[in-house]
């Protein structure tokens, strides 16, 4: 079964997300509650795809990510933003990053380990 | 020749003295009618101011009779206001024999104010009390009240201009600046208060190129250019933004300007507040689709069945709640898509497009809403240019077609018509009219219609599942085009949205060449 490492601050979404990857969309799910725990988590267990929350308090997603590329056990795991998109810009500063997709806040939770499939289906070699 | 021996020597003597008498007569004769009938007046003055002899023309521009005036001075004549000044001069022209020439003020017996321009020369014969100066006085106070007409009105504009805290420049056609006001200098930060000398950037802080200033455009076009955010280089205070907008200006039918006027006010501290308010909504917004988030997942999961079965009343609430979670998100969106749209803050990226296609693809995307209401869109072809930004154009014509088609009956057709020779606007317009059959707006409300939150019927919101911000989104996007949005009555029941895009500038259009500037330029106008 497939891995995602859901990182978000806010307990509520981890939990939303969490039943709804394992329970809809058949994944196996880590949490983790900000930047520090998500690196730690990810070079332990390293997921099939990282599934990151943007504004955080501590280390927010986009430096979370550049310290997930920067290291080699976990340069090679695929992330994901989920963003509520609310910041001018914040769109066009996301795309100019190494992240593979952008999935907006408020999700389907119906459809949400779909949408994590088609951006990874679109990443493929 | 004549031999000097045809007269006796006394008949010779007697009849030259004749001949000269005769003479003089005649002379004294001419002189007086000359004097007499002359258009301007002539004087004869004395070192102390007396005037020795004045005709009639100068005793009517000074509005005295000859018999009353008995010891005529300048000083019984001349303004009192004007006397000393007037005197001084008369004394040193007279003292260094000089011409002179001055223009001074009479008062009247009447109490009526006269301009008069005086001119004199030093005049003497061997009779030592004739000494004194022969002069000529014209009644000048026309001329002097148009001058002052001219002046008063001269200074009223320059005051205006002056004092105004919108920076002016004007700009001739050949480039050179012909004047700028203090504010001007004082916005731009340089001597000159030449728009072109102050490092000026566009709203996305990109330098400007010479011919995108609005003097440029005005000049080049012949049309006014409106509202272009400009960004400065202040010295002291740092960036800051100006808005500019410049006119035409044409001599009489000319067809090309003379030259254009640019004003610009500094909207720094507008941009800051706006920028704040901005801020503020994507803050609020943010944390409000966090909890929201959460809402719609954990409803979605429970009303979907994946948390387990529920009882038909507890799912009945729990869709209640998940459609009413919707709402609220799309609540959330259109506010922050006004907000956003509102500030100006994104620089509106603009292309140039063809318009049909762009209504093609809208229509497209609306296809299947419309579709499933059971109704039809039909649109109208064009090839008309504009030069717009894309997604915000979609989405007016989306949300105007969406209103369109919530209030139309089902089997009925929604029109999207294209009006290019629009007659309310100028030449450079294109008009998009959506055309439904529904209830139609009250005549009251037309215009309310565009106020965020206003809904004709107050159920709407509700059975129509509206936020109330649509109409308002298109409102703020079209008039950041330099358009208008309003509505009408559709002949024969149901409303019509009808709004305005510039098109595209010929200069501006990827495509065309100098050569066929001209061409698109008289295509696009009136026919």
């Amino acid at each position: 079964m497939k891995r995602v490492l859901v990182v978000d601050d806010d307990a509520g979404i981890r939990e939303v997300a969490r039943l709804s990857l394992e329970v809809v969309g058949g994944w196996t799910v880590s949490l983790a509650e900000g930047g520090a725990d998500a690196i730690e988590e990810a070079k332990l267990q390293p997921p099939d795809v990282i599934l990151l929350d943007v504004m955080m308090p501590g280390i927010d997603g986009v430096e979370t990510l550049q310290r997930l590329s920067h290291d080699p056990n976990t340069t090679h795991i695929p992330v994901i933003f989920l963003t509520a998109m609310a910041q001018t810009g914040e769109r066009r500063r996301l795309e100019a990053t190494s992240a593979v997709g952008l999935i907006a806040k408020p999700f389907d939770p119906l459809t949400l380990g779909k949408s994590i499939e088609t951006i990874l289906s679109g990443t493929l070699p | 020749m004549i031999p000097a021996t045809l007269s006796p020597p006394g008949d010779e003597d007697s009849s030259a003295r004749h001949d000269a008498e005769h003479g003089r007569a005649v002379a004294e004769e001419r002189y007086q009618t000359l004097l007499e009938s002359s258009p301007i007046g002539i004087f004869h003055g004395s070192f102390t101011g007396e005037l020795v002899f004045v005709n009639r023309k100068w005793c009517e521009i000074a509005g005295r009779s000859l018999q009353r005036l008995t010891t005529p001075t300048w000083r019984s004549v001349i303004h009192p206001d004007d006397v000393e000044l007037a005197e001084r001069r008369l004394r040193r022209a007279f003292e260094t024999g000089a011409d002179f020439e001055e223009d001074f003020r009479l008062l009247t017996p009447l109490g009526e104010v006269r301009w008069v321009a005086v001119r004199s020369v030093p005049f003497s014969v061997t009779d030592e009390r004739s000494v004194g100066r022969l002069g000529t006085m014209e009644d000048v106070s026309e001329r002097r009240a148009a001058e002052d007409a001219l002046q008063r009105s001269e200074e009223l504009h320059r005051s205006v201009i002056e004092s105004m805290t919108e920076g002016i420049c004007v700009q001739a056609a050949d480039g050179h600046l012909i004047e700028s006001n203090p504010a001007a200098r004082r916005l731009l930060g340089t001597p000159s208060g030449d728009l072109r000398d102050a490092a000026a950037v566009g709203a996305d802080g990109t330098k400007l190129a010479k011919g995108q200033f609005p003097a440029a455009v005005a000049l080049r076009t012949g049309r006014s250019c409106n509202d272009l955010v400009v960004g400065v280089q202040d010295p002291v205070k740092g960036r800051r933004w100006l808005t500019a907008s410049s006119q035409p200006l044409r001599r009489g039918e000319a067809r090309r300007p003379w030259a254009a006027v640019c004003t610009f006010s500094d909207i720094t501290d507008q941009r800051e507040i706006d920028r704040m308010k901005s801020d503020f909504v994507s803050v609020v917004s943010h944390e409000m689709r966090t909890p929201l988030t959460s809402i719609k997942g954990a409803l979605g999961l429970v009303t979907s069945g994946a948390t387990g079965e529920l009882s038909d009343g507890a799912q009945k609430m729990m869709d209640i709640a998940a459609n009413s979670t919707d709402r609220l998100i799309r609540l959330v969106n259109d506010m922050l898509d006004l907000a956003r749209i509102e500030s100006g803050q994104i620089a509106l990226v603009r292309v140039d497009v063809n318009l049909g296609e762009l209504l093609s693809e809208a229509v497209s995307i609306f296809c299947p809403v419309a579709e499933g209401a059971g109704i039809e869109i039909v649109v109208d072809q064009t090839n008309a240019r504009v030069t717009v930004n894309r997604d915000g154009i979609i989405q007016t014509v989306t949300n105007l077609l969406s209103n369109a088609v919530k209030f139309s009956p089902s089997g009925s057709a929604v029109a999207l018509a294209v009006n290019e020779h629009p007659t309310t606007d100028d030449d450079a317009t294109i008009e998009i009219r959506v055309i439904d059959r529904g209830r139609g707006v009250p005549a009251d409300q037309v215009d309310d219609i565009f106020v965020r939150f206003h809904q004709v019927d107050l159920s709407d919101s509700r059975d129509k599942g509206g936020t109330g911000l649509g109409l308002a989104i298109c409102k703020s996007t079209v008039e950041q085009h330099g358009g208008r949005i309003w509505m009408e009555a559709t002949p024969g029941g149901g409303a019509t949205c009808v709004f305005t895009l510039p098109l595209s500038q010929p200069a501006s259009s990827h495509k065309s060449s100098s050569g066929r500037t001209t061409d698109r330029h008289k295509r696009a106008g009136r026919s």
